[in-house]
């Protein structure tokens, strides 16, 4: 007999700390089963990144749809514009177009639409008034950038913003106060009154021609009509409706695809389980090794199926629309935004649907997962 | 306990008359099964493996446990092992209930204190033969320098000190078995639990198994209770328990019992 003899089996307290699977040695073994199963693996990785490609395809289709069709909504609205002010002075040749700036464009539109005019208007010919201040008496000292081309003179003074003017143009919605009659004032000094305002309403045209019977007031953004605004928030609410419905589809798609892909690695090595737990493996060790591996299949098949989906969608519509134009039109920011939720959506869909069926059989009295045959 | 009769009394003999004489009363019983049920639910029916077994295992012996397919030869073998909960009943190993024992003393159990060899040998195959006999130590704590040792230790121990960097698959089935069997031994375990270790083995091949598993045991002083139908397996036990119909049918010593092998010869 040796010293088994007076030993006894399940000794008191120390056991707990014994018992555990360092992270070194877990993933150094999970690491060399993945090398080893390579083929399995990369088909397991595929159903992941397939998944995800599909999901980031879709999406990327919908922001490259919706890019290009602002820009050419953007297009459109800045050539209406360009018409509008056109009409009120003819063409730019041998005008003098003043504005009074209060701050940064807010819009692509009014950039372009400004860009526009530049470029159609005689060299120093667009008179430029920058102020900061809530009145129109404190001029700043240097124009911002998008006023500083060849087309632009910066003015210091409303009287010389205003002789000889033909056209006065105010793109803000936040704009000093000026009170009508001190408008008009000025007004008077202009060769051609005409005022163009970017947003309806401001002045009353009616009090203005009172006031001066020379000026011409208009509004360069039309106002929609009850109906039309009734009209406009059906057709985003539609669309809004359609994106939702394409999304949440393509979501369960790569979450079955995944799922399975997953659950069938797990499942093929149930018998290798029960093995483990009559070595001794604890539930927590068995899980553990199924954790990073699924954790390094799911973040590599969603990055490269982020990668993937962006890419396809992107050629394909390259190849219709032309490199520069959807090049300005890709809402990148947006983009990048739904490509992090890919790679993270992807890294914790395959990590749950590994774990899941990972700690069933990691439960499983050994008997019982020794028997499976798969 | 009678004298065994015969001409001459092997060294065999000697000691186990030794042993059951002079030392019964110095016997510990290792694994004690008391009153162990087990019903399977298959839908609607109730299906009794094991309708109430008694048996005790004494420390160092070679059990074998017999009976036809479908007895609950294996189901008892799993009750007995820590690999199965019993329906009713309890199993007590070292006068510890094992129901009582939570997961963590289970796997300390199953890991430290019980080696486990199977018919279908369940190796893991990515790992290579050396890394299979390391995995145990591995959960047992073992630092990897000294695992790597003892490992190769055991693996030249069952003939297999030249194959150390080979993976299951590349190996024969007797050769798998070896591993299986250095593997369950990597702990120092008290109890063996071989569940037909055999089956899947040639005549040969199984022989030389069952040569080894028993000299190394002997060696170790292990007990070794073994799930069979093998009649050589037989011949190397100490005591052997007949399951029949999720009973046990009855026990004898190997003294007792007289095993025929049948063999292959010409009729003329």
């Amino acid at each position: 007999m040796t010293e088994q003899s007076g030993e006894a089996i399940v000794p008191e307290g120390r056991t707990r700390e014994q018992v555990i699977l360092p992270w070194g040695i877990a993933i150094r073994i999970t690491l060399r089963g993945l090398k080893i199963r390579l083929g399995r693996s990369l088909i397991t990785m595929s159903g992941v990144v397939l998944g995800i490609a599909f999901l980031m395809s879709v999406l990327t289709g919908e922001g490259l749809k919706s890019g290009l069709a602002d820009e050419n909504r953007t297009k459109t609205e800045v050539t209406r514009l360009m018409k509008l002010v056109e009409e009120e002075v003819g063409t730019f040749k041998e005008h003098t177009l003043s504005v009074i700036v209060s701050g940064k464009l807010d819009s692509a539109q009014k950039e372009r639409l400004f860009a526009r005019i530049a470029d159609r208007a005689d060299a120093g010919s667009i008179r430029v008034f920058y102020t900061q201040a809530e009145s129109l008496t404190a001029s700043e000292s240097s124009l911002p950038t998008q006023f500083s081309g060849p087309s632009y003179t910066h003015v210091t003074s409303l009287e010389e913003l205003f002789r000889d003017s033909h056209l006065l143009l105010l793109p803000h919605e936040v704009f000093p106060p000026v009170a009508a009659a001190e408008l008009s004032r000025w007004l008077e000094t202009m060769r051609q009154p005409v005022v163009l305002d970017y947003f309806h309403g401001r002045y009353d045209a009616d009090e203005l021609t009172a006031l001066n019977s020379q000026t011409v007031y208009s509004s360069l953004t039309t106002e929609l009509s009850e109906e039309e605004k009734a009209k406009v928030l059906k057709r985003k609410a539609q669309e809004r409706a359609r994106q939702i419905w394409i999304t949440v589809v393509s979501m369960l798609v790569t979450l079955i695809g995944i799922a399975n892909a997953m659950l069938m690695s797990v499942t093929e090595r149930i018998r290798e389980i029960g093995t483990m737990k009559c070595l001794g493996a604890l539930s927590g060790f068995v899980v553990k090794l199924f954790l990073i591996e699924s954790f390094l299949i799911g973040v590599l098949g969603s990055v490269i199926g982020t990668v993937l989906g962006f890419v396809v969608p992107f050629i394909a519509y390259m190849l219709s629309t032309g490199v520069v134009m959807l090049f300005e039109s890709t809402p990148f920011v947006h983009l990048f935004g739904c490509g992090v939720q890919s790679v993270l959506s992807g890294t914790v869909l395959s990590i749950v649907a590994a774990i899941y069926p990972a700690t069933v059989a990691a439960r499983m009295v050994p008997a019982d997962a020794l028997r499976t045959n798969v | 306990m009678s004298m065994p009769t015969g001409a001459t009394l092997s060294n065999k003999d000697a000691r186990d008359f030794l042993y059951f004489d002079e030392q019964t009363a110095a016997r510990r019983v290792v694994v004690h099964a008391q009153g162990v049920k087990k019903v399977y639910q298959m839908g609607k029916i109730e299906v009794h493996a094991l309708r109430g077994i008694d048996l005790s295992v004494y420390a160092g012996e070679y059990l074998a446990i017999m009976g036809p397919s479908g007895s609950g030869k294996s189901t008892f073998f799993n009750m007995i092992g820590g690999l199965d909960k019993p329906s009713a009943g309890k199993v007590f190993i070292d006068e510890v209930d094992i129901a009582q024992l939570d997961a963590f003393e289970l796997a300390w159990l199953r890991c430290r204190k019980i080696g486990y060899i199977f018919q279908s040998f369940n190796l893991i195959p990515v790992m290579t033969c050396l890394e299979n006999v390391m995995l145990p130590m591995t959960f047992a704590g073992v630092p990897s320098e000294e695992a790597f040792e003892r490992s190769g230790e055991i693996l030249k121990a069952v003939g297999l000190g030249h194959r150390l960097t080979h993976k299951p698959s590349q190996m024969s089935g007797g050769q798998q078995q070896r591993i299986a069997v250095a593997r369950a031994l990597a702990n120092r375990p008290a109890i063996v639990l071989a569940d037909e270790p055999t089956a899947n083995l040639d005549v040969r091949t199984g022989e030389e198994i069952i040569e080894l598993l028993v000299g190394l045991t002997e060696e170790m002083g292990v007990t070794v209770i073994s799930a069979t139908h093998d009649m050589k397996m037989l011949d190397k036990c100490d005591r052997v328990v007949w399951i029949r119909d999720g009973r046990c049918d009855r026990i004898e010593d190997r003294a007792n019992i007289d095993i025929q092998v049948g063999d292959v010869s010409n009729v003329h």
